[in-house]
């Protein structure tokens, strides 16, 4: 997400530069007000906080690491003045300490992480928490869809950067690769949307004082129901609603975006006349270039399915959902040989612990009685007599000291699960 | 703490370039990887002629080449883009091994490729000579407003007590028998950012108190500030940087 040095071209990053400096100075000037002089120690905090946030590794989907950008998050709870300074703060430390995003393009980043990203989630979320109940489940919705926008919002804040400033033109029209980008940052807007919202709902229940949206109201009492397992039930309906929010961006926006020449599109368009179909007849400009390219007759080509009309819309959502499940079976994959490894590593310690035993042969005696004993586990009528404990990866044949400790690790959903014994 | 925690990027050495004072390397390396951008894609020259200064930089810092190689590939998914780019660009096209790559793109990814890496490595090497209290020290003396500088310092002396903590409480969630998987860990990963967030903001709270009774007014203690000051002298020892990268683009880069 960061962008370094030599992508968009030098004008332009100063020209981003002196924008982000402009706009931070206005930002200290609100937080000072917000905070007065406790804004060093406490926005401090909050900045580290939101740095050691992008730090703590999350895999959701091995390959698609859209670590946390914070900036939804942080302009709920501190505001959107002392979240855009948090986040600018952050990013101006990643880059000169840890090289993470070139010194040349700090501007770039702060304008679309910390000012773009902060300001539009912020408003969101406020907008949106005006229209929903003051519950937590309300409050949680429009956390997540402050954050997918502003995930969505940033990405497009590059999009025109790239455009103001990128180096070479492209096979893909602008408003293609900002459908590209917006589908794929919708995916880690839901990550990021799905986090933000329940960490915001955590804090919300304990200290309502502290989350800067709310205006230091409380939230409305959810006496029927304990602590904790609403935001339990909240998460399956908030990664639904994430799906669908998702698909509606993909679907819709990307119809916008590229069905007519939009704005960015009609600029390449520029000094080429067009017939009312949209080819180009004659005259100059930077589109014409990007037209009769070898991959124009693709299946998903132009975002739009062949021999539909107005289909870029249905194109989007097969992408997002292609992209989605191409995900999930990579996901399926490493989740398997995670399994086999964890069933590997478990077999190898029953045995050190089995006395009398060289470690050569009766492994495989293992694995055998372990693959028999899970088919048996798994059978529709289990004895109800047999040990509650014991997962599909334990052979219950062979006195094993291990069989009855409780390894967090070997926890499986399934048939392990207690049958009333 | 006066002493400076060295950060995860410091390499401790003493060698010219980790004396230099931080006001005077956070300039040069500003400068350099300016003058680096600014640089047309096409002078390969220039390129090489950077590339050996910050070669000899690192070998006056006594930076071992297999740690600045390692910390560099935080570059990767750049060096993706870079190689994607061929692909994707329009203009005339040449053929290599059998594929088509368009020309434009190539020089493309090479412009991204290049001036990245260089970017990278400066960084790198500002990092791996000034521990962190010194570059916001230098960051401060370079007019920075007082607000950002010591909103950094704060952020990086609590930096690891946060992350520490959040490993705690990961630890204290898996010895009581959560197991994550998936996406259903994102709720106890997400409940305890929410406590994190907290605990920051609370100590924050906390942190203040102290420092107001001890007499803090907004201002970075002026301890701080004494001595190590740049000289005139240190400034015209780095000023060697910038300048003789400006010698390579001016010699070999408007050929």
């Amino acid at each position: 997400m960061h962008i370094s040095n030599g992508i968009i071209d030098g004008p332009v990053s100063l020209f981003y530069g002196a924008i982000a400096m402009g706009l931070l100075a206005l930002c200290l000037y609100r937080a000072r007000q917000d905070l007065s002089d406790r804004l060093a120690p406490m926005a401090g905090l909050v900045a580290a906080f939101i740095f050691a946030a992008q730090m703590i590794n999350f895999p959701v989907l091995p390959g698609v690491s859209g670590h946390l950008l914070g900036g939804a998050l942080a302009a709920t709870l501190v505001g959107p003045w002392v979240g855009a300074l948090c986040v600018s703060v952050v990013l101006l430390v990643q880059a000169l300490i840890f090289a993470d995003g070139g010194v040349s393009a700090l501007g770039l980043n702060i304008a679309n992480m910390a000012l773009l990203g902060t300001a539009v989630g912020y408003l969101v979320v406020v907008g949106l928490m005006k229209l929903l109940p003051r519950t937590a489940f309300g409050v949680g919705a429009a956390v997540f869809g402050g954050s997918v926008v502003s995930v969505v919002l940033a990405s497009q804040g590059f999009v025109l950067q790239y455009f103001l400033g990128g180096d070479v033109d492209l096979i893909v029209g602008y408003g293609q690769i900002s459908a590209t980008m917006a589908g794929v940052h919708s995916l880690i807007g839901i990550g990021e949307g799905a986090i933000a919202a329940i960490t915001v709902t955590a804090v919300a229940r304990v200290r309502p004082d502290l989350v800067y949206a709310l205006h230091g109201r409380r939230l409305a009492t959810e006496a029927t129901e304990p602590a904790g397992s609403a935001t339990f039930r909240g998460i399956k309906p908030l990664i639904a609603v994430g799906a669908l929010i998702t698909l509606a961006i993909a679907g819709g926006l990307s119809y916008f975006a590229s069905s007519a020449p939009d704005g960015l599109d009609a600029t390449t368009l520029k000094g080429c006349t067009v017939d009312t179909d949209g080819n180009i007849t004659g005259g100059s400009c930077v589109a014409q270039r990007a037209q009769d390219h070898e991959l124009g007759s693709g299946f998903l080509a132009d975002y739009g399915i062949k021999g539909l009309d107005s289909s870029t819309g249905l194109a989007g959502v097969i992408g997002v959902a292609l992209t989605f499940a191409i995900g999930l079976i990579i996901f399926w994959i490493i989740r398997d040989r995670r399994r086999a490894d964890r069933r590997r590593a478990d077999r190898r310690r029953a045995d050190r612990h089995r006395p009398g035993q060289r470690p050569g042969e009766p492994v495989h005696a293992t694995i055998n009685a372990g693959r028999l004993n899970q088919g048996l586990n798994q059978g529709p009528n289990q004895a109800p007599s047999q040990a509650p404990n014991q997962g599909p990866s334990q052979a219950p044949s062979h006195p094993d000291p291990w069989a009855n400790v409780a390894v967090p690790r070997r926890r499986t959903s399934g048939s392990d699960a207690p049958r009333g014994a | 703490m006066g002493a400076g925690h060295a950060h995860a990027m410091y390499v401790h050495q003493h060698s010219p370039v980790h004396h230099l004072a931080p006001e005077v390397k956070i300039v040069a390396a500003l400068a350099f990887t300016g003058i680096v951008v600014a640089t047309p894609r096409e002078s390969l020259t220039a390129f090489g002629a950077y590339a050996l200064i910050i070669a000899v930089l690192a070998l006056a810092a006594k930076i071992p080449p297999l740690w600045l190689a390692k910390r560099g590939l935080i570059e990767f998914p750049f060096v993706a883009t870079a190689l994607l780019l061929p692909f994707l660009t329009s203009g005339p096209r040449t053929d290599f091994l059998g594929m088509s790559l368009a020309v434009d793109g190539i020089w493309a990814g090479w412009n991204i490729l290049v001036k990245g890496t260089l970017g990278v490595l400066i960084a790198l090497i500002l990092a791996a000579t000034t521990p962190a209290r010194d570059l916001l020290l230098g960051l401060d003396r370079l007019r920075t407003p007082q607000a950002i500088t010591q909103i950094a310092l704060f952020m990086l002396r609590y930096l690891e007590v946060l992350a520490d903590e959040a490993r705690r409480m990961r630890v204290a969630r898996l010895s009581r028998l959560d197991d994550p998987r998936f996406l259903w860990q994102i709720k106890g990963f997400a409940a305890g950012l929410g406590a994190l967030f907290l605990r920051a903001f609370e100590r924050g709270e906390r942190v203040f108190l102290a420092m107001r009774s001890r007499g803090y007014t907004g201002r970075l203690p002026a301890a701080l500030h004494a001595g190590s000051v740049a000289t005139a002298r240190q400034w015209a020892g780095g000023a060697i940087v910038p300048i003789a990268a400006l010698f390579a683009l001016i010699l070999m880069g408007y050929q």
